[in-house]
């Protein structure tokens, strides 16, 4: 593992030096905007360079329609204050979303077509809700093409931007954040002439994270020495209990963010009416997490009377629609012929110890319901992580031919 | 600023023999043995628009700093090309002639001398 080597400068000294090496380095620069503290930050940080050197850059916003309000003013201010040096991309097309709090609709399309009556709030004027702007934008419903997922929206938007030249895409993740997002910058992959904050997406494009090594406190002190404008709803998370490292902001139904739900309806009642409507499970995720601290999360689980863990699972996975029954399937299957050849060729135990259950270092078919009480979709309470768009549909095609060959969850396809 | 060139990996099959795999090179100084001193350099494998199993496709990405360099790409499974290109400050690319590569390189060398 890499060790943390400090280089005898501030963060933001070196925040600084990474994007003045960007603008030396790359013809075509944009930022990938959410209207998050870090974004924000790193917005500010950008466009000081781009104003001193006259250049300017592409501000890409995604809007994903269930947001809250003061986020969406807190952008709108943004694009204004720096109106002269940026090009704004404030995207309100409809694109595929997560939606964790529902297995009657696992996703949900944000700004879908047909169902303008329901959207929490209308798109801005400035926004871009042409389906033909992007020449590589496809959803036509009435043809069962749908919408594109995030995932695969934002290199495409970039592969778009580019025109072929080199180009950076400015990311405000830090890897004080998660495994995941320290795994995004120090992890394998295709890095810039050896900087691990910069890493090859698609053809031409890179992304640039020039805030990697950034801790929370140092994206509050910079807002405060500096006077910068920020989404004032943090103060409202700060006024609701939350320290600074719990206050995050994302579409608030995935499956890291649904914690955060219990929030909606205290910070911003008129918009979480709207929300209820329009998404799927979204009330029922706000109760499960205001009573656990964590959307049927790390609570402890029963089973009921005269049933065993095996058979409660099968009765969960039974009693799901049958898209995501499928789905869990798929996963489960993997879990069991893992363990086939790791210790368990007569098949996992009910349950485990408390302990190593928690741990990850024991299965049990009570580690199993308890993914599927959680709907845990990406199981990664099982150990499996997130699969991209593309990936999931070749995924499951093999996915129903190998749990026929192992002989668990044989499938009807 | 860096500029990018890009060239697609052409594979054969069992039965033919392909035009290798596009390179670019850095043209360093005069070389009076192979003419230029060159320096090779990495390119990044874009799989994004690549076939099945990736026979047509793939593509090679190189970011190229400001120089003179010589580039090759196969055009088919019998054809190729090679060709000398500056990239200048901005980052933009030049098709340029082995005459004009040297006089560049002679002039680096005897500015660096004087």
């Amino acid at each position: 593992m890499p060790e943390k080597r400090y280089l005898g400068i501030t963060v933001l000294e070196a925040a600084r030096q990474r994007i003045a090496w960007t603008f030396d380095t790359f013809p075509r620069i944009y930022v990938s905007f959410s209207g998050g503290k870090d974004s924000t930050v790193m917005l500010h940080l950008v466009l000081d360079e781009a104003i001193r050197r006259g250049r300017k850059v592409g501000v890409l916003f995604v809007d994903l329609e269930g947001q809250y309000k003061l986020t969406i003013d807190h952008v709108s201010e943004m694009y204004q204050l720096y109106a002269d040096h940026i090009e704004p991309f404030w995207v309100a097309l409809p694109i595929s979303l997560r939606n964790a709090v529902s297995v009657f609709e696992p996703k949900w399309t944000c700004w879908e077509v047909g169902r303008e009556a329901d959207w929490v709030r209308q798109p801005p004027e400035m926004a871009i809700t042409d389906h033909g702007f992007f020449p590589f934008y496809r959803y036509w419903p009435d043809h069962y093409i749908k919408a594109p997922e995030f995932e695969d929206f934002v290199p495409r938007f970039g592969d778009w931007y580019s025109q072929g030249k080199l180009t950076a895409c400015f990311v405000g993740i830090r890897t004080a954040e998660s495994l995941n997002r320290w795994r995004t910058i120090a992890g394998h992959g295709e890095k810039f002439e050896g900087r691990n904050w910069c890493g090859h997406i698609v053809k031409a494009l890179w992304n640039v994270y020039p805030i990697y090594d950034w801790q929370t406190e140092d994206i509050w002190a910079y807002c405060g020495k500096y006077h910068r404008p920020y989404n004032h709803l943090y103060d409202r998370m700060h006024q609701a209990g939350l320290s600074i490292h719990q206050a995050r902001i994302c579409q608030p139904y995935g499956d890291d963010q649904r914690k955060g739900l219990w929030l909606f309806h205290i910070i911003e009642p008129e918009t979480w009416a709207r929300i209820v409507a329009r998404v799927n499970g979204a009330n029922q995720g706000a109760l499960y997490a205001q009573r656990s601290g964590n959307i049927l999360g790390r609570i402890k689980i029963d089973k009921p009377e005269g049933h065993t863990w095996e058979s409660f699972a099968n009765l969960l996975l039974e009693s799901m629609p049958q898209q995501m029954s499928e789905h869990y399937k798929n996963k489960v299957a993997v879990f069991i012929n893992w363990y086939r050849d790791a210790g368990y060729p007569d098949g996992i135990p009910d349950e485990a110890d408390d302990e190593l259950e928690r741990q990850h270092q024991a299965p049990s078919w009570r580690r199993i319901c308890k993914a599927l009480l959680r709907n845990d979709y990406w199981c990664k309470g099982l150990g499996f992580s997130q699969q991209t768009g593309t990936a999931h549909q070749q995924y499951k095609r093999l996915m129903a031919k190998r749990r026929n060959e192992w002989n668990i969850f044989p499938s009807s396809d | 600023m860096y500029g990018s060139w890009h060239a697609e990996i052409i594979k054969g099959n069992s039965m033919t023999r392909t035009r290798g795999t596009p390179w670019v090179a850095r043209l360093l100084s005069l070389d009076p043995h192979w003419g230029f001193r060159r320096q090779f350099l990495r390119g990044v494998r874009d799989y994004s628009c690549g076939q099945e199993h990736h026979t047509r496709g793939v593509h090679i990405y190189f970011a190229l700093p400001p120089g003179l360099y010589e580039f090759y790409r196969p055009t088919s499974w019998r054809h190729s090309e090679r060709y000398l290109v500056r990239v200048d400050d901005a980052g933009e690319l030049h098709t340029i002639t082995r005459e004009e590569a040297i006089a560049c390189l002679r002039n680096a060398t005897s500015a660096s001398l004087s």
